[in-house]
């Protein structure tokens, strides 16, 4: 059973620019650097590198692999494993739909910061700047604390850039869109490396970064960071990489794309740590504040430190703000070229299913999501989008990523996916996936899920709310399922060229 | 803090990490390249 009218990669370079700019977001930024600083600064390469090439490759080749197959998105190729499974498709894609309303406001402070940078807006204090006059962060998730329309407007650009990129298509959108933005992407980051590793005190900076503490590898709380940055970084298990590869053409390597998407990723990772530290080591020289007060993780780091150290660079005023505009502008193609893909997702997972056009999904998802990102575009939007991100990360991502690894590596079974793999990729793989797939990913996933839920119930989440952690938290997380089980239990409406309901897409199993 | 070189380690790693993952990035990309030559 053939799909219909299914669009199709134009090029391996399309594709791969594609999964790239999915895989590096926001997080490559400000997650890795920290993680790194945080488990044994250099010696963290080792369990990093070892995750990589045990849960990030072999994941990478797994979805790859089954979503090209499977000719679908992930409700069709779960639901074509089985009929029962196909809440499970539904349940990766509900993922992105969430994150994509405060990613793509996320996106929006990038955009407002990037007009902030022309002025240095943030002035003398970033800190009381972002949290004050910029976010007006409320006093907690249930203070909504009005409108901030200077975001609200920058959420209206992004969703217009969402829908207007995924409504082309595959090969007419997502691809041209990425084949400009990721080889950008890349470059700013080069230039701002460089700037940044040419700074008086720089090498302080990666000191803090890279000098190794072994002694922290033998802890295994370190290995565990290291597979959860891997996994996390790498799009896996939320749908995206399942789509994608779904409209490779047919005679289309497999591995060698899940190495290069991955090593790309970590390249990236690795990057922005030299950028990020070098840049905090000359904040910390120049201004005499020890390093660890310099260094916040998270958003802090390129809305309160950045902005810090753009106002402190050895340079023209002028030349500051072309610093400052390009940074916010590499964090804002970063973002976009990974929303688009959240969104691709879904609309993929429905365009397979239900019998409506992609501009009739595109548009209501767009709407939908666009409704969402206003709820974060208040005062309340941090405590909110905090809450969120936490269990939809512990309770979705993680939890979907050990159900796929058991069911591709046992039902559908790892046999079938390096068969499809070896098929026509430039080198083949063998044991060394059935190993990670069925063992090593099962087991490092379960046991961070076991601990996330062991640590759930000693404290509410960072002391917000019992109310807001049940409602906010818990409900998106089981709300997910809840939704994924109620449109796996709806009939299928795609409709074959003939005009004939086509129940039958679902039953290939081969 | 001071304004230093950066130490031994530090500088082992740095190496360590470039010629890891982009040697390893570099190689796959080759082989992709001469594999659709």
């Amino acid at each position: 059973m053939e799909n219909f009218e299914r669009d199709q990669w134009r090029s391996r370079a399309g594709f791969i620019f594609s999964t790239v700019g999915a895989a590096v977001g926001l997080g490559n930024f400000w997650r890795f650097p920290f993680m790194a600083y945080q488990n044994g600064g250099g010696a963290f390469i080792l369990p990093y590198f070892f995750a990589l090439l045990t849960a990030g490759v072999p994941l990478m080749i797994m979805e790859f692999s089954f979503g090209h197959k499977m000719r679908g998105g992930a409700t069709l190729s779960f639901a074509r494993l089985g009929k029962k499974y196909e809440f499970i498709g539904w349940w990766q894609t509900m993922v992105p739909l969430i994150v994509m309303c405060y990613y793509s406001t996320i996106i929006s402070w990038s955009l407002n910061y990037l007009v902030y940078a022309i002025t240095q807006a943030w002035g003398a204090d970033p800190n009381a700047f972002f949290g004050g006059k910029f976010l007006g962060v409320s006093s907690g998730p249930w203070d909504l604390g009005g409108f901030r329309w200077n975001i609200a407007v920058a959420v209206i650009i992004v969703w217009l850039l969402n829908y207007t990129i995924t409504k082309k298509g595959i090969s007419g959108g997502i691809e041209k869109a990425c084949r400009v933005m990721t080889p950008l992407l890349a470059l700013l980051m080069v230039i701002i490396t460089i700037r940044g590793l040419t700074l008086p005190g720089a090498a302080y900076g990666l000191n803090w970064f890279l000098k190794p503490d072994f002694s922290k590898i033998m802890n295994a709380k370190v290995w565990i960071a290291a597979y959860a940055q891997v996994f996390f970084s790498t799009t896996l298990a939320v749908g995206v990489m399942i789509a994608y590869a779904s409209y490779l053409p047919e005679k289309s390597d497999i591995v060698n794309n899940s190495f290069i998407t991955v090593f790309s990723n970590s390249s990236f990772d690795f990057m922005a740590g030299l950028a990020v530290f070098s840049i905090l080591g000359y904040v910390s020289v120049a201004s005499g504040v020890p390093f660890e007060k310099v260094a916040t993780s998270g958003a802090g780091v390129a809305f309160v430190a950045f902005p810090k150290a753009i106002s402190m660079l050895p340079m023209p005023k002028f030349m500051q703000s072309l610093f400052g505009i390009m940074f916010f502008f590499a964090l804002f193609i970063a973002g976009i070229s990974s929303s688009i893909s959240m969104l691709e997702s879904f609309a993929t997972a429905a365009l397979d299913k239900y019998n409506l056009s992609r501009e009739q999904i595109i548009t209501r998802i767009s709407i939908g999501g666009f409704i969402g990102s206003m709820f974060i575009a208040t005062g309340a939007g941090v405590h909110i989008l905090d809450i969120v991100d936490h269990f939809v990360g512990n309770y979705g991502i993680a939890l979907l990523g050990l159900i796929e690894a058991v069911l591709l590596g046992y039902v559908y079974g790892t046999d079938k996916i390096k068969e499809h793999a070896n098929r026509y990729s430039d080198f083949r793989i063998g044991w060394w996936l059935d190993f990670c797939v069925k063992y090593l990913t099962p087991i490092i996933l379960g046991y961070m899920f076991i601990q996330n839920i062991i640590n759930e119930f000693k404290a509410p989440y960072s002391g917000y709310p019992m109310s807001a952690v049940i409602i906010l938290g818990w409900g998106a997380a089981i709300g997910m399922l809840v939704a994924a089980l109620y449109l796996a239990s709806r009939p299928w409406t795609k409709m074959d060229p003939y005009g004939q309901v086509s129940e039958k897409v679902v039953s290939r199993n081969d | 803090m001071t304004n230093t070189g950066m130490e031994p380690g530090a500088i082992a790693m740095l190496v360590f990490g470039v010629t890891l993952l982009y040697g390893g990035l570099a190689l796959f990309i080759s082989i992709a390249l001469r594999r659709s030559r």
